[in-house]
């Protein structure tokens, strides 16, 4: 295997793929390095840009990063920009309309209107791009809506009468009054996948790709509408990968009224549709994506990075290149690694900002306070890590949840600020080849 | 219907056991608890099933009552208590060799069987300990499942026709001149307040007796002691191990199904209700552990947690003298001129029967009752012999084989109920909880006959959400369950269900918060808050049910 290339971007997540499909685009050589699944094939597949700040829903987020620059000059966000806000926007809705386009219409959204949008808690969120499948569920858009919840027998991880009644509670008291007039609770069966036995997600949204399942499983559902009058219908996340945006366009069509997935948990089909989109494009444009290889170490001379050592199973390989792009993820995808004592950045042992010694708040639930939330990687306006002076690395950038002076949970910006980074950083990338 | 024979504070081994032991003898009895079952010191202990030999050297009164009770637990109780075997290991150049013999004789006074084992035979028998030992001795100790014991003993007092009454406390005693005749109670589920009269009120709450004693102006001198312990991933052994030492920080694990815990410390705390864990008493305990056997340190934390033992301290008269960690039954009639009121106090998870026998005597000597004792000859529901087979039950309701095998191994003769349960109604055949095997059915038992209320209720009877995922996964399908099946619940009430129990597991996660474990939680946090978003709700929720 020919193991030299232009850029090799270490991580296949949001970050990484979007950094390696911008690169490629110009006709470089590219290979993306990836030991596992990263935490954007977990997400709910909906891309947050800001949700949250200073525990208020945000509803343009366009506003609020254009005030970063000034309030938060160390968010990811601001940092797109180097200090000029328009800048940054630019980037920002670059990113997006770009990604849009790889999912061919699958995705929609406007980056100065938030959504918000339901989960299997029966609860709500905001989120700003998301899912053609999702459109119909923005709870902005309601009022006094009758809802139809239906929920899959053998399915557990959804259940549509705890569903039904905690969305009502939380939408209506929390939310908006008069949001949801009722959400009304339906089982139904999919014959062709067992009666009383455990399925999973994966194993529906399998089945519901064949024609033979879909259709029952239309059938059921139109039996269930029959005699009640629903405005809209919720499903949760499981109409398909292969299919799911047809399958939904059926749905509709065939039940005469609006339908949408809604947020789920891990394992969610939703996010393993979102990596494979992302990885799809990269491959498109001639990005060689090396599954199963752990990056284990950097050489570096005279303030270039020359090789990385990787090993897959018992095999060790050497990777060359001329750029690299480290994308490895926080740390669930193990991008970042902690030891009880001090956290490490494992590849090329960068400097991991820790804000605090206190890493836990004494909540767990308490929004914004842990943390090793916002631990991470600083980088330079031009997405290269800050590294003390004469140790500084000239062909390294930087991208993703390992980048620090963010929390992606509390403020609900995962994903945006993976899509965003990974795309500066692959343009830098390019201008440094 | 307010007046009952007895009534019984405290929830714990010791409350519930008296309950048992009264409504054996035909009493009419109603158990009152603050908070749930096995919530104060019974749920926050080490779990071993002390053969004694931990005692023989400094307290040998100790050391007998353990001796003796533990062989009738595991008579009576062999669904939560289990003989693991147990090793006392010398350790080279640190401990100290002259202990060896002062332990032979203290085993030999005490009737607890020790038989010595080379070094050798030891490692054998335990292969991740550590290898430096120069003396080893093989006791009978074994692991006790508090939650599950507990709620057995207190299942067949309700049997027998004793009121169980979880959350709900007593906020004052009724004194009618020197004689205490009932209770008022404050039943925290329903914010109600209410009286209840027996004819003896028994003050079975442990470390929190002397507060029941206040209330009737009696001094009662207990020291709380606190005690941390550290749950660490993988079992490690399979036996107790303990130090061959005097008794000291972290020298015992103890192994619990998949797990292994080290322990335990010695502080004195000012108020029963406080047992902080901090960082650096973590950190001493897996030090310590790594003594016993070096793979501790390549261990993930999983979980640490602490509890408060009663110390007992000197009476009148008996100031200086080196006094017993036994237990102690006050008579407060002839102690204080207090009638109509006992206290049980001291003493271990493993002598709890005994206590209770103690007290149980006490009270019908009080009441002009001839019975006499029969717990010790009387098992636990579940523990009786059955035939229940594994596949075959896993082949006639068609669930996994792992499921049907660890519920008997949870309930042994009590899971019939179920497995009727799912016979009955086969979407109750669904896994709740898939790191530990837990079905829909089983979390509606432990609602329907079990008092359980909440997520963490549930949690501590059936080991769901004790597992890899800690939560993550199943706190959701849980709180499904609790929706089904628990009777007049507002979704509200669901809600803060979920917040409590995701802050109660927070309080033992959050010290051993490093490598794998650290991801498991980062990861459970995205799914309550990234998806589910109750970081930004939870206080909303809160809130709105004031
Ligand atoms: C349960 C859950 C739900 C979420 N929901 C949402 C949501 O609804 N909306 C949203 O916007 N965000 C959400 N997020 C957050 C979002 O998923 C992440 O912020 C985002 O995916 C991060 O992308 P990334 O590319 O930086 O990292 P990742 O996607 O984690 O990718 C990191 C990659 O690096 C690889 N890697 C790591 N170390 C090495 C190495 N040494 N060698 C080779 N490869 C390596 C990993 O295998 C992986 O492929 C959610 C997160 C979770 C956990
Ligand atoms: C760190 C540690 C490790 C231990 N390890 C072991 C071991 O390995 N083996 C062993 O045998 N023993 C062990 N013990 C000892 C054992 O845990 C205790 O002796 C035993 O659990 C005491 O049980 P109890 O029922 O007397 O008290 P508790 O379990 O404390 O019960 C008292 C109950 O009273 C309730 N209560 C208090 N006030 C009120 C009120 N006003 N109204 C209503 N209810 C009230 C409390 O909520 C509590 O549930 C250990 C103890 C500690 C602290």
């Amino acid at each position: 295997m020919d193991t030299t290339y232009d850029a090799i971007v270490i991580g296949a997540g949001m970050a990484g793929l979007t950094a390696a499909r911008k690169i490629a685009e110009v006709g470089k050589k590219v290979a993306v390095l990836s030991r596992g699944l990263g935490t954007t094939n977990m997400s709910t597949g909906a891309i947050d840009l800001l949700g949250y700040t200073q525990n208020k829903l945000v509803s343009n987020p366009e506003d609020e990063i254009r005030s970063f620059v000034r309030t938060s000059p160390r968010h990811p966000y601001a940092i797109l920009g180097n200090g000029d806000d328009k800048k940054a926007l630019e980037i920002l809705k670059d990113s997006i309309q770009e990604f849009l386009k790889i999912t061919k219409m699958a995705y929609v959204g406007d980056t100065t209107r938030n959504v918000v949008l339901s989960n299997y808690f029966g609860t709500y969120r905001p989120s700003c791009i998301i899912p053609l499948t999702m459109k119909n569920g923005n709870l902005l858009e309601f009022t006094d809506t009758k809802l139809m919840v239906v929920g899959i027998r053998g399915y557990a991880e959804f259940n549509a009468k705890f569903f039904a009644k905690s969305l009502h509670h939380t939408v209506n008291s929390f939310f908006r009054q008069n949001t949801l007039k009722e959400v009304v609770p339906k089982e139904i069966a999919i014959p062709s996948l067992g009666k009383d036995k455990e399925i999973t997600s994966i194993e529906i949204a399998e089945a519901l790709d064949t024609e033979y399942a879909f259709s029952r499983f239309l059938e059921q559902l139109k039996k269930s509408i029959i005699d009640i009058d629903v405005e809209i219908v919720v499903i949760p996340a499981i109409l398909g990968y292969k299919n799911w945006v047809q399958n939904h366009t059926i749905l509709e069509k065939e039940l005469g009224v609006p339908v949408f997935e809604c947020l789920s948990l891990p394992p969610s089909v939703p996010g393993q549709r979102l990596q494979q989109i992302l990885e799809n494009a990269a491959s498109d444009v001639g990005v060689e994506i090396h599954r199963g290889i752990q990056v284990l170490s950097a050489h570096i001379e005279n303030n270039e990075c020359k090789t990385l050592e990787t090993i897959a199973d018992i095999y060790r390989q050497t990777f060359e290149a001329d750029v690299y792009v480290l994308a490895s993820g926080s740390f669930i995808a193990e991008g970042l690694y902690f030891d009880g004592k001090k956290i490490y950045e494992p590849i090329f042992n960068l400097p991991v900002h820790s804000p605090n010694r206190n890493n836990f708040s004494e909540r767990r639930l308490e929004s914004g306070k842990h943390s090793i939330a916002f631990a991470g990687i600083q980088v330079t306006e031009t997405m290269k890590p800050i590294i003390e002076k004469g140790d500084e690395i000239t062909n390294l950038f930087a991208a993703g949840s390992i980048l620090a002076n963010y929390d992606y949970i509390s403020e609900k910006s995962g994903l945006g600020v993976a899509l965003t980074t990974g795309y500066r950083a692959g343009m830098n990338a390019i201008n440094k080849l | 219907m307010d007046r009952f024979d007895a009534i019984i504070i405290g929830g714990g081994a010791t409350g519930a056991e008296v309950a048992r032991d009264l409504s054996l003898r035909g009493l009419k009895t109603v158990l009152l608890e603050r908070n749930d079952l096995s919530s104060g010191t019974s749920g926050r202990l080490h779990g071993l099933l002390h053969s004694g030999g931990r005692y023989v050297v400094k307290d040998k009164e100790s050391a007998r009552e353990c001796a003796e009770e533990s062989k009738i637990l595991l008579e009576i109780a062999s669904n939560s208590a289990h003989l693991t075997g147990g090793l006392f290991v010398g350790i080279s150049k640190i401990d100290d060799p002259e202990f060896r013999d002062l332990f032979l004789q203290g085993c030999r006074e005490c009737n607890v069987e020790a038989k010595e084992l080379s070094p050798k035979e030891a490692l054998q028998m335990e292969p991740y300990l550590n290898e430096d030992i120069d003396s080893a001795f093989y006791v009978n100790d074994g692991s006790v499942y508090p939650f599950r014991l507990i709620v057995s003993t207190a299942l067949q007092a309700s049997q027998l026709g004793a009121s169980i009454q979880t959350y709900s406390e007593v906020i004052a005693l009724h004194k009618d001149d020197e004689t205490v005749t009932g209770v008022r109670v404050k039943d925290h589920r329903k914010g109600k307040i209410y009286d209840l009269y027996a004819d003896v009120v028994i003050n079975a709450t442990g470390v929190w007796a002397g507060e029941i004693a206040k209330l009737a102006d009696i001094h009662i001198p207990i020291t709380p002691s606190k005690g941390v312990m550290v749950v660490i991933d993988r079992r490690l052994f399979t036996r107790v191990v303990n130090r061959l030492r005097f008794p000291a920080n972290g020298d015992i694990i103890v192994p619990h199904i998949s797990t292994a815990i080290i322990g335990t410390t010695s502080v004195s705390m000012e108020h029963p209700d406080q047992f902080p864990v901090t960082a650096e008493e973590v950190d001493e305990m897996i030090r310590e552990g790594a003594v016993l056997s070096p793979f501790v340190e390549e261990a993930r934390m999983v979980r640490a947690y602490a509890g408060n033992r009663p110390l007992f301290g000197a009476e009148p008269g008996e100031e200086g003298r080196e006094i017993s960690r036994t237990f102690r039954v006050l008579d407060h009639e002839i102690r204080d001129g207090v009638t109509g009121l006992i206290t049980i106090t001291g003493g271990k998870l493993t002598t709890y029967r005994l206590m209770a026998e103690k007290t149980a005597d006490l009270v019908a000597q009080k009441l002009g009752l001839r019975a006499d004792c029969v717990t010790h000859k009387t098992k636990l529901p579940g523990a009786e012999e059955h035939d229940l087979d594994f596949s075959e039950i896993a082949k006639k309701l068609k669930i996994p084989w792992l499921l049907a095998d660890r519920t008997i191994g949870r309930w042994e003769a009590e899971a019939k109920t179920i497995f009727n349960y799912m016979e009955e109604n086969p979407i109750t055949r669904l896994t709740a909880c898939s790191c530990e095997y837990v079905s829909n059915a089983e979390v509606k038992y432990t609602i329907d006959k079990l008092w359980a209320y909440t997520l963490e209720d549930i949690c501590k009877r059936t080991q769901a959400g004790f597992g890899i995922c800690q939560g993550g996964l199943c706190t959701l399908k849980l709180a499904h369950q609790l929706f089904e099946y628990s009777k007049n619940k507002e979704i509200s009430d669901i809600q803060k269900a979920i917040i409590d129990f995701i802050e109660e597991r927070w309080k033992g996660t959050k010290f051993v918060l490093w490598m794998n474990q650290l991801r498991q939680e980062l990861l459970n946090q995205a799914v309550f808050s990234c998806v589910g978003n109750y970081d930004q709700l939870y206080k909303k929720i809160l809130e709105s049910r004031k």
